[in-house]
């Protein structure tokens, strides 16, 4: 899943960007409020993470900009601001979320892991497509109960798919789901890492649909 | 004289020039009329008297006990402006003075209120840095991500911890009574080392950092303190704005007829816009956004520090329109 990181400082910014990358996210990091949206408009972000004091601008005015333009991706603010009326003000112009500075870092993690779960649709923090199961917080999968080595990439390639059964992925958005702006894509990693998915779970369990992408069967659907 | 004394006063003169009209129509009757004269006034000079006494001060000393339960219950807590509705006029003048009282610690508080936001919003910020880049330097097991973890964590120590000293020097600057503490300053000395503690900062910003000092002495009764901070903070900001191959210069001189002193900083850096230069006096106030080592608070104590010396600051273009130039008048120069 690829995430928008809007923050302007330095430090907290390229922390957040390393525990995000840590959790297998691809992950875009713009400083200022001209740059976001430029990103927002040109990128499909499955979460944004926004602070609100911004050098040119209140991150309030992207979060209303967005939703005005029917953009639901799902918005953690994260911010200093520690007053309530900030809070309600964020919350009701459209963030899904609010986080407060200094904050934990499993916080965070397991807010926008809540997030993506809602945005799929789902209550469940579990994901099972037939006979496998994956954990998103434990990074984990499990094959008929038993549990499968599996590669970060890969984990993340899988958990991509199994978010929504039955819809195929390109081998763009793939990649655009695994690397942010700052990281090499090799040509065929995609190809690679999908051979190593079905080596472990099987062969049929990801379709390829030749020149469109790839997708899970669910066989109950 | 207020409107029930004027009345009775009225009311003595007419009853008396009636009486003496009378008398000089009957003169016979002039004892009788005498009489009558001197004792008709007195009937309502007496019942004026007896409104006076007892009834106004009554209504007055309501009004003040009102007041008082008013200023016990209400104003105590919520500091609300007292209406003077029909409040008799003996207590308005009372009543205009707590309300002064009133609206000068209401914007005491709103000050402190914004003040203390604003330093726990500024404050926040490093604290998130150190906090996340520790867990990361924890998570990690490359060296080099590790060391990268912990220059953050310090560098953003260093951010705290100058904030949490500016923010001190701003609230005891702020106080009700400040005690500066003069002294005979002797500026020159005092320029050469604050020039000296910037020589790094400086050419580790590739910026020359120059001292020209026109008086061969200079001495002010000031506080020194102060005045190092005043330097200091000033040198400080022109380095932090100007670019790689710029120049900061810290000029000195004085005017000895009006015994003020003249410190000047000039640099060669982005400057500030002219309708910002009111602006950037005010706390947390910064002029370049992307800022992330200053505190906005460094101009204020500079004004604050000016203020108490009963100086002057101004703002103008730098060296050729370039940059900044950051002018500083201060009286009470000693000829030694």
């Amino acid at each position: 899943m690829r995430v928008l990181v809007i923050e302007d400082d330095a430090i907290i910014g390229d922390g957040i960007v390393q525990a995000l990358e840590l959790e297998e996210y691809a992950v875009d990091w713009v400083q200022n409020l001209a740059m976001a949206k430029t990103a927002v408009a040109t990128n499909d972000y499955g979460l944004l993470v926004l602070d609100l004091g911004l050098p040119d601008g209140s991150g309030l005015d992207l979060l209303i900009n967005i939703r005005a333009k029917d953009n639901d991706t799902p918005v953690l603010i994260l911010t200093a601001y520690d007053d309530t009326a900030f809070k309600v003000k964020g919350l009701d112009s459209g963030a899904d979320d609010y986080l407060i500075k200094p904050f934990k870092l499993e916080e965070l993690l397991a807010r926008l892991r809540a997030l993506r779960r809602r945005a799929g649709g789902r209550a469940s923090p579990l994901l099972t497509v037939n006979n496998v199961t994956l954990d998103p917080a434990r990074q984990r999968v499990t094959k008929d109960g038993a549990q499968i080595n599996i590669g970060p990439k890969e984990f993340a390639i899988l958990h991509s798919l199994m978010e929504k059964p039955g819809k195929v992925l390109s081998k763009t958005q793939l990649e655009d789901s695994l690397y942010g702006w700052d990281m090499e894509v090799e040509s065929n990693t995609i190809e690679v890492h999908i051979h190593g998915i079905r080596k472990k779970l099987g062969k049929e369990f990801i379709e390829t649909l030749r020149n469109v992408g790839y997708r899970i069967n669910n066989d109950h659907e | 004289m207020n409107k029930h004394q004027l009345s009775s006063v009225l009311l003595i003169l007419t009853v008396l020039g009636w009486g003496v009209s009378l008398a000089l129509i009957f003169p016979e009757h002039v004892t009788t009329l005498m009489a009558i004269a001197i004792i008709f006034p007195m009937i309502p000079a007496a019942i004026v008297i007896w409104i006076q006494s007892s009834t106004v001060p009554n209504n007055v000393l309501k009004e003040i006990n009102t007041l008082a339960i008013k200023i016990e219950h209400d104003l105590v807590r919520d500091r609300t402006i007292i209406e003077p509705n029909d409040a008799p006029e003996e207590i308005l003048p009372l009543i205009n003075a707590i309300n002064r009282l009133l609206r000068h610690l209401n914007d005491r508080y709103t000050q402190e209120r914004d003040f203390s936001a604003h330093a726990s919003h500024e404050l926040r910020t490093p604290l998130a840095g150190i906090r996340l880049q520790t867990e990361l330097a924890l998570l990690s097991n490359e060296p080099s991500k590790r060391d990268k973890a912990l220059r953050n964590i310090m560098q953003s120590v260093d951010r705290a911890t100058r904030l949490v000293e500016q923010l001190l020097t701003i609230s005891r600057l702020t106080a009700e009574n400040v005690d500066l503490a003069t002294e005979f300053v002797n500026l020159i000395a005092l320029a050469r080392r604050v020039v000296e503690d910037h020589q790094t900062s400086a050419n580790a910003n590739q910026v020359e950092l120059c001292l020209a000092i026109q008086p061969q002495s200079l001495y002010l009764e000031a506080s020194e303190q102060s005045l190092t901070m005043l330097v200091d903070n000033l040198i400080r900001n022109a380095i932090a704005h100007t670019p790689a191959g710029g120049r900061v210069t810290l000029g000195l001189d004085k005017q000895p007829e009006q015994r003020i002193a003249i410190i000047r900083v000039q640099d060669t850096g982005t400057g500030i816009p002219e309708h910002l230069r009111t602006r950037v006096f005010e706390r947390f106030e910064k002029v370049d956004k992307q800022d992330q080592s200053g505190t906005g608070l460094g101009l204020s104590i500079v004004q604050r520090i000016v203020e108490l010396h009963r100086g002057r600051i101004e703002l103008t273009d730098g060296d050729q329109g370039k940059g900044l130039t950051v002018t500083v008048l201060l009286p009470k120069i000693h000829s030694y």
